[in-house]
């Protein structure tokens, strides 16, 4: 694929020579993701390509703890990326980018929602996770431990309280961000996550009843 | 994304233990079908014109009838003449006419220390005031020689009007008064009908407001 883009690149260079473009990528080591989406605008698929790799796995996990389905996650997650791509030509960098693509991930997923009527039935995520080589056996079981319990407390949680978790942990967003994506106010948004990070507190701390 | 982690409000919200447990558990990436399906889709659309084909031709149409328009807007405000100020004879009796009426009663009608001081300005440019006096005197006399014209008119038809009022209050109207000849009928006529004793309180007004005005 990276050779194809370069393919691209090289037959596709007018696109790519406005002076913004030559000013971003001489003045810019690593450069804004609002200044790549205004490049990709411009036609550089380079640009696109270094927004994607910066963002794709974040909202990736978004999308996969939201849902609990993955099937469903990646439906969402391919119908969002087109629509920053279609999107691309009107994009103007009024807001960060971040919460300008999570904003369209929060509504894929509501009118995901919407068509579906009811909730999916959660599909079993498996968990990709590693352990240090170093750490001690008790303290590899104690930590696996804690992490079931937070998947489990995790899908439990009511999905406003997980939607507000999930902003906050995977796109690194503030309050008045998250506010702005779920179109609530940052008292109700601030009162989620802390009721959110409670439940998940008590579920790490205290052992699951096993029937 | 960093520099929002590092955000007290951002601190404030966060359980440390959690967001550790959380990272743990949450390590999946975006498969790799995905990756490509996305990237195709996005090089495509750079590839794909902004504007379909069935479209391209209008734009070169477009330009050229805008630029045609400016051109020909451009021509025709160049071409429209700048209407020249003919002076007639009309024109130039209009500018020097003398202000109207209603702005000399304002003028007359100012404050009394104003009026003193326009006086005094005046005494003070005695040859000022004599050129500019000796400069208008022609004019002057043709202006008030077309007063007495129109106010003889005025008061004419103002006595034949008003004769209904001066009978009624047996005394002369004030247009009459402007004028010594017609304040004269006006007596006459009130001693015609027997008003002496008005007709000498008018007669006593006429000699005080016209001194010069001699009697027949």
């Amino acid at each position: 694929m990276v050779a194809n883009v370069q393919t691209i690149l090289q037959t596709n260079l007018p696109l790519s020579c406005s002076a913004s473009v030559a000013y971003a990528r001489a003045m810019d080591p690593a450069p804004e993701d609002s200044a790549l989406m205004l490049r990709y605008k411009d036609g550089d698929v380079a640009a696109f390509e270094t927004l994607y790799r910066r963002h794709n796995d974040p909202l990736y996990r978004y999308l996969l703890r939201l849902c609990r389905h993955r099937d469903n996650a990646e439906d969402i997650f391919q119908e969002v990326w087109g629509k920053i791509i279609k999107a691309a030509d009107r994009y103007r960098p009024t807001a960060k980018f971040t919460t300008f693509l999570y904003k369209v991930a929060h509504n894929c997923f509501i009118d995901h929602l919407r068509r579906n009527k009811r909730h999916t039935h959660p599909g079993n995520i498996e968990p990709d996770s590693q352990a240090d080589p170093g750490d001690q056996p008790d303290v590899l079981a104690e930590r696996s431990l804690a992490r079931e319990r937070l998947e489990i407390a995790l899908q439990d949680l009511p999905d406003e309280q997980r939607d507000v978790f999930l902003l906050h942990e995977e796109a690194g967003l503030n309050l008045d961000q998250i506010a702005t994506i779920t179109g609530s106010n940052r008292e109700t948004t601030k009162s989620r996550l802390r009721y959110a990070i409670k439940k998940l507190r008590s579920a790490i701390d205290e052992p699951v009843e096993t029937s | 994304m960093t520099n929002e982690r590092q955000h007290p409000d951002f601190a404030a919200e966060t359980d440390e233990t959690v967001s550790a447990t959380y990272r743990e558990l949450s390590r999946e990436g975006a498969p790799d079908h995905l990756n490509e399906k996305v990237l195709q889709q996005a090089a495509e659309k750079a590839l794909r014109p902004r504007y379909s084909r069935s479209i391209m031709w209008t734009r070169p149409l477009a330009w050229a009838a805008t630029v045609g328009l400016c051109l020909a807007i451009v021509l025709e405000v160049t071409r429209v003449p700048t209407p020249e100020i003919v002076m007639t004879e009309d024109t130039i009796d209009f500018l020097e006419a003398e202000p109207p009426a209603s702005l000399v009663t304002e003028e007359a009608q100012a404050p009394v220390h104003q009026r003193l001081e326009a006086l005094k300005d005046m005494k003070s440019q005695p040859g000022r005031s004599a050129a500019k006096q000796a400069a208008n005197e022609p004019k002057r006399e043709m202006v008030d020689a077309d007063r007495r014209q129109r106010s003889g008119a005025i008061s004419a038809l103002a006595v034949s009007a008003n004769r209904i009022d001066s009978e009624a209050t047996n005394e002369c109207p004030d247009e009459i008064r402007v004028d010594p000849v017609m304040w004269l009928a006006c007596i006459v006529d009130l001693e015609e009908r027997g008003d002496t004793e008005t007709a000498l309180r008018q007669h006593d007004a006429l000699k005080e407001a016209f001194p010069q005005f001699k009697m027949p």
